[in-house]
């Protein structure tokens, strides 16, 4: 028996030491190979011998590298904008920027990790979708003042729009730098002409028109997927269109709890249950419709490309995406693909559209940040000077853009290897700086002003939920919005309306009547303290 | 004079002993007993400023999000049978392919052989969840395009939550086979090689000879690698069963797992405390089942037990 042990005692150091190893090659990752970044010290007291600008008193002699998170994907031209950029801010504030993206597909994970493993970065993009109030109560982002912006970011202080600032607050604090910009949260179809032209579809001005191009696009065009939605972010489009436009409903946040208002009762901040409605169950019989017709792909529920990044690379016919983003596609699809002949449509019917947030892009400052005062002043510098946001917003001149006489952007050729506006510079966009672009979508301006017409706000815009009582509940509901609403708002159901019912059930059983009740009562609440 | 069984006396006369286990002592000591402490997390609710010591408590409240859904049994079951099934497949497999490789005589073809089954294990889940989305697409996929092209109806796996059992166990096993397999075949290279030639002696012949020296010689083995792999029952292998299956909604109820369950509803909450809880349950009922199945191995056979 001698043996027996020895021999088990080897196979056990050996199971112990391969597990040592297995633990070490799956920490390293995660622990972050990001401090790259010398160290920076943070500015010595301000001296008066820099006189060189004659107000502030903000000693820059030290030269300092400014780490950003931004999200999406990295531009092939990033590196190069970027360069020109760094070579303006040294003169500027002598100061650098150092870029990191955070894809769509994952940005979910990175970015609570960034926060968690106590990185050292300075700026973040941020906006209420993407995680600004979860980091903000945590106390991830560090606290910015009317004070600090005043001295370091002083004409960000006089051209801020005072709502901006008020929405940011979050328990009467904020955390972040919010867009100064206006912005329509509704979508357009955006199609090709060749194959409308080739069906005889002249125009698509409905979701019906759009049933009959997906109708033709399927039968016919066996190579291409008709509209290839199914990723988490935009699985939901066609709810938008189908059911929340026509009754101008629109998201509360956070949108996996799946609980809408309806933006033109403005004297109410009623959550709406959309699973409930029998609108929902129309639209799940519809979808059910669709999926078998093959609108889209089988594997939907897998799917991790979004239908903008599925059109552009040629494997479906159609997408649907914002207008700005649209704008941004569209230059960069005809560049590359002109025999298409990109065709934009306005998926809205006049109905729901909402002012989105000015939270709804914006920029933090990290907690840990060694170096808030240069970031702030960075800030100030591509939020009011129009050569900065230029460069950031559309590329280097004569290289991906050039200007008209009259201030429109020409997209050069190269305009698709940093696409306008695309490249996660929202955080920053400003009305007074942004331009239109000229040989962007054609009917551009008759949408957005079609839309501005009959655009509503709502106060409950920037109620933002503090879901600590009710945490379990927001967990499991979570959960059900990913798994059993996608599925059946997809269509992958052999009896909607049985499954329905029992997604309602779902929904029950997980707690969801408590979320209302809770936010309802925070919402009930929030509307007084307005009044 | 010194006591003769004192931990000083101890300490002094085995001190080359101890000093050579310290390293491991070490290791263990800070890499998991320290980490340790992070369980009260689970019974807190952790913010940036308060740190792991000084958040507020709130009892058991991390735990609720887990039975609130009602789910908490179909994962735990689906856990536990899925790595059932890993082990006793796997093992099985591993055992196999270790004899045949050990009996084989062509040195270059085992060396070979031996390195492709090894292969799997060093390709990362992210990678094999590719292979299977480009093998299963409905449209686009290798099977899909195959079955068409001979003329047959193409199958649809995403929708189908029976397939995913097999699917999951047979990628396991692909995985997992070749390394394991080395760890059998050291076990059988230890075997005293006069026991075969006494046995080839006696007549026996090669399924006589695996029957009754090298399965009898590997039990042992098998039952300390089946305790040690009893103590990860409880965990689902989360990167593959997150990224073979990935996020559909229409084979949860036979792929979800505890890891997984977990990830999908805290991913977008971030609420530490609650994934400390979900740690905890998984450890707490791991300890139960490895104190069980040692127990039990000492009653049939005391020389085998771990401790």
């Amino acid at each position: 028996m001698r043996k027996v042990r020895a021999i088990c005692l080897v196979m056990a150091m050996l199971m112990l030491f391969s597990a040592i190893l297995a633990g070490c090659g799956q920490e390293k990752p995660a622990a972050g190979d990001d401090n790259k970044q010398v160290a920076s010290q943070s500015p010595t007291p301000a001296s008066n011998s820099d006189n060189s600008q004659k107000e502030e008193k903000i000693d820059i002699s030290k030269e300092v590298t400014l780490k950003m998170y931004l999200l999406g994907d990295m531009a092939k031209d990033f590196n190069l904008v970027y360069g020109e950029l760094n070579k303006m801010l040294k003169e500027d504030i002598n100061a650098t920027v150092e870029v990191s993206f955070m894809g769509w597909g994952d940005y979910t994970q990175k970015y609570p990790l960034v926060f968690a493993s106590g990185d050292d970065f300075d700026l973040i993009y941020t906006a209420n979708w993407a995680f600004y109030n979860s980091q903000a109560t945590k106390g991830g982002f560090l606290e910015i003042t009317k004070d600090m912006l005043k001295k370091y970011a002083p004409r960000t202080y006089e051209s801020m729009y005072e709502e901006a600032w008020e929405q940011a607050k979050v328990n009467g604090k904020v955390y972040m730098l919010p867009m100064n910009y206006k912005e329509l949260n509704a979508y357009v179809y955006m199609v090709r002409g060749d194959l409308m032209a080739k069906y005889g579809i002249s125009e698509i001005k409905n979701q019906d028109d759009f049933e009959k191009y997906l109708d033709a696009v399927a039968k016919n065009e066996k190579h291409l997927i008709p509209l290839d939605i199914g990723s988490d972010m935009d699985f939901d489009t066609l709810l938008r269109f189908e059911v929340l436009a026509p009754q101008n409903l629109d998201y509360l946040e956070p949108q996996q709890l799946n609980h809408f208002f309806n933006l033109a009762d403005k004297s109410s901040g009623k959550i709406v249950n959309i699973i409930e409605t029998p609108e929902f169950l129309e639209f799940a019989k519809k979808m059910k419709e669709w999926k078998d017709k093959g609108y889209w792909s089988k594997s939907a529920l897998v799917n991790k490309v979004s239908s903008k990044e599925s059109f552009i690379n040629g494997k479906s016919a159609s997408a649907i995406m914002n207008l700005s983003t649209a704008n941004g596609t569209y230059t960069s699809v005809v560049a590359s693909h002109p025999e298409w002949d990109v065709k934009v449509f306005d998926g809205m019917n006049g109905k729901g559209i909402p002012i989105k947030p000015y939270i709804q892009n914006g920029m933090g400052i990290n907690a840990n940040s060694k170096n808030p005062e240069r970031a702030l002043m960075f800030l100030d510098l591509v939020k009011n000077e129009q050569r900065y946001a230029d460069l950031v917003t559309y590329g280097i001149k004569g290289v991906h853009y050039d200007l008209t006489p009259e201030g429109y952007v020409v997209p050069l050729e190269n305009s698709a290897n940093y696409p306008i506006d695309g490249n996660c510079n929202w955080g920053w966009r400003d009305d007074r700086l942004f331009r239109q672009v000229q040989g962007g979508i054609p009917n551009y301006n008759e949408i957005r002003s079609n839309w501005e017409k009959v655009a509503l706000t709502h106060p409950v815009q920037n109620f933002t939920f503090d879901d600590s009582k009710v945490k379990n509940e927001v967990a499991t509901v979570t959960n059900l919005w990913k798994t059993d609403f996608k599925v059946v708002v997809l269509g992958f159901t052999n009896d909607p309306e049985a499954e329905v019912a029992k997604l309602i059930e779902k929904y029950k059983t997980a707690g969801n009547d408590a979320i209302i009740a809770e936010q309802q009562a925070q919402i009930d609440a929030y509307l007084n303290s307005l009044k | 004079m010194k006591k003769k069984n004192g931990i000083l006396y101890e300490l002094n006369k085995n001190k080359v002993k101890f000093l050579m286990i310290m390293p491991a002592v070490l290791y263990f000591f800070i890499m998991c007993y320290v980490p340790m402490t992070g369980i009260v997390l689970a019974f807190k609710n952790y913010t940036y400023t308060g740190g792991i010591f000084k958040s507020p408590w709130v009892g058991f409240n991390n735990f609720k999000f887990f039975f609130n859904s009602g789910k908490a049994f179909l994962v735990t079951k689906n856990t536990i049978l899925y790595n059932i099934a890993f082990l006793i497949i796997n093992n099985f497999l591993q055992i196999t392919v270790a004899i045949i490789l050990s009996e084989l005589a062509g040195k270059c073809f085992k060396k070979i052989s031996q390195s492709l089954m090894f292969l799997p294990y060093f390709i990362s889940w992210v990678v094999v969840g590719a292979f299977i989305y480009n093998l299963f697409n409905y449209e686009f996929g290798a099977v899909n395009t195959l079955l068409n092209s001979m003329g047959m109806e193409p199958i649809d796996v995403y929708s189908n939550p029976s397939a995913w059992k097999y699917i999951l166990v047979a990628v396991s096993a692909w995985k997992w086979v070749g390394y394991g397999s080395v760890l059998y075949l050291a076990a059988i290279l230890g075997i005293d090689s006069e026991i075969y030639e006494a046995a080839d002696i006696d007549g026996a012949n090669i399924f006589k000879k695996i029957w009754h020296i090298t399965l009898p010689s590997l039990k042992p083995t098998v039952i300390i690698l089946l305790l040690l792999s009893l103590g990860n029952i409880m965990k689902g292998d989360f990167q593959m069963f997150y990224q073979v299956v990935g996020n559909n909604g229409l084979v949860l109820d036979a792929t979800d797992v505890i890891d997984t369950y977990v990830v999908r509803s805290l991913m977008d909450l971030q609420e530490f405390g609650m994934t400390a809880a979900a740690g905890l349950y998984q450890s707490v009922l791991s300890l139960f089942i490895i104190l069980g199945a040692n127990k039990l191995i000492k009653i049939i056979d005391n020389d085998y037990a771990l401790f």
